[in-house]
């Protein structure tokens, strides 16, 4: 048949085309009044009475996602239980508010973020990270301990972690702070090979300057890394995500 | 978005990866006869 | 940044109920583009792809098919005239050539036996006075120059198909070392 072979790809969308349409006119009501009468019962256990999900789209046709309405009078925490109940409901998209600003912001997740700091501290109090002589490579009887130290702050992840690496005074202090920084740096990619995220996790080397409290700065028992939990972030997942007040 | 159009961009989807996956085939069998 | 698995298991707007119950619209979008393609590049094979090649293949097919035709034709006219010289007692073979020869001059060779040289060519040459093999086997590089340049749109044959040593095989009836050189006559 002489048929240029682009018209028969069009050809074939505009029939797949076709046959979608065809089905979503014959499927599509049943699924949304199915939704529609699950998302009544589960505003109603949530007691939100006054609510009710619109599964409308646009132009009219039928959709997965409800615009909810009508919770003008109730309060936030039952419009959060209302919209979170309407989510669950199998099949129903991301749920919206007709007097909402979408600009919500998810619940904030619960952190325990001093927990890992206590819990470096006691790992590191008894043994250190151990590297080759004048080298940031790190010794392989360490690894273990690096495991260890991996799981303690893993509940930490979403905070800023610094790394600090701290040498004795012996030799120049240049050096000293190059040194540093590269076994902060070897210390920081052995945790992030351990599944702690890159993002949070800062390396820096400070040489002599910071001498263990009551040690003299050319006792080598300076030479360490020190792990400090900076600040702790809150995961929060986007609002788009999750059905909420707003 | 409404269920119609979830419905069509699958299906095109679906039909283009068909489309894709002929062509695929009709390399492989190319590289048959040439060998 | 990691994100728990707790906010997840609150949202469950996935598609999975939409796709229960139309999974088979998007299997038969797939065998639609699967025989789409199957038709663009396997059901069509027979004709596009043999058209294409007889065209990029054999530009030159035609005329050849006609000179072959041309030169197959005329029976051993040159075969005949060579005779004449060796036996000249049968006085049938003698007036035989000249009838025989289809559009030559009474005196003159069938200048479409050389390959590249089609009834077009022949006329052209019969204008110019060229109508024997002898001729376009004397001819030397000025005279090949001067009828290059009559040719028009031929320009360049002479040498290309090289009608010279062409019409020297053909005058002296070496049909052998003429087929050897060129191919069948």
């Amino acid at each position: 048949m002489p048929v240029r072979p682009s018209i028969a790809v069009v050809a074939g969308a505009a029939l797949t085309t076709c046959l979608a349409v065809l089905a979503a006119q014959v499927s599509a009501p049943a699924l949304r009044a199915a939704m529609e009468r699950q998302a009544a019962s589960a505003i109603a256990r949530a007691g939100g009475a006054p609510i009710r999900a619109e599964f409308t789209g646009l132009a009219g046709l039928s959709s997965r996602n409800p615009v909810l309405s009508g919770g003008e009078q109730l309060d936030d925490a039952t419009r959060e239980r209302v919209a979170r109940a309407v989510a669950r409901v199998p099949g129903v998209g991301g749920v919206r508010w007709a007097d909402g600003s979408i600009r919500a912001t998810g619940g904030t997740l619960p952190l325990a973020p001093l927990h890992c700091q206590e819990d470096v501290n006691a790992l590191l109090g008894a043994r250190t990270i151990r590297f080759k002589e004048g080298s940031s490579a790190i010794d392989r009887g360490s690894r273990t301990l690096l495991d260890e130290v991996a799981a303690a702050l893993r509940p930490c992840v979403g905070s800023v972690i610094a790394v600090t690496g701290h040498t004795d005074a012996r030799g120049s202090e240049a050096a000293n702070r190059v040194l540093s920084r590269q076994r902060a740096d070897a210390v920081r990619a052995a945790l992030i090979e351990r599944g702690i995220p890159a993002e949070g996790l800062r390396a820096r080397g400070l040489g002599s300057a910071q001498p263990v409290e009551g040690l003299l700065p050319e006792d080598p028992a300076n030479r360490r890394i020190e792990f400090s939990v900076v600040a702790t972030m809150p995961l929060k997942p986007s609002p788009v995500d999750t059905p909420s007040a707003r | 978005m409404p269920i119609l159009f979830e419905l069509v961009i699958l299906a095109l989807a679906a039909y283009a990866a068909g489309l894709g996956l002929g062509w695929l085939a009709w390399r492989a069998s190319l590289r048959r006869r040439r060998r | 940044m990691a994100r728990e698995p707790a906010p997840q298991k609150e949202v469950s707007g996935t598609m999975t109920e939409l796709l229960q119950n139309n999974w088979w619209v998007l299997v038969a979008a797939l065998l639609l583009g699967l025989l789409v393609a199957w038709w663009i590049y396997f059901g069509r094979r027979r004709t596009r792809v043999t058209g294409q090649r007889r065209d990029v293949l054999d530009q030159g097919a035609d005329p050849a098919a006609r000179n072959q035709a041309l030169i197959d034709s005329p029976p051993a006219a040159p075969a005949a005239a060579a005779t004449v010289g060796i036996a000249p007692v049968p006085a049938v073979p003698v007036t035989a050539p000249p009838t025989a020869a289809p559009g030559a001059a009474a005196t003159g060779d069938d200048l479409t036996r050389i390959k590249g040289i089609g009834p077009k060519l022949r006329d052209l040459l019969a204008e110019l006075d060229v109508t024997r093999f002898e001729q376009v086997a004397g001819w030397s590089e000025a005279d090949i120059d001067r009828i290059d340049a009559r040719l028009g749109r031929f320009q360049g044959r002479i040498r290309r198909d090289d009608w010279v040593e062409q019409a020297r095989l053909l005058a002296a009836g070496d049909t052998a070392g003429y087929e050897s050189r060129f191919g069948r006559l």
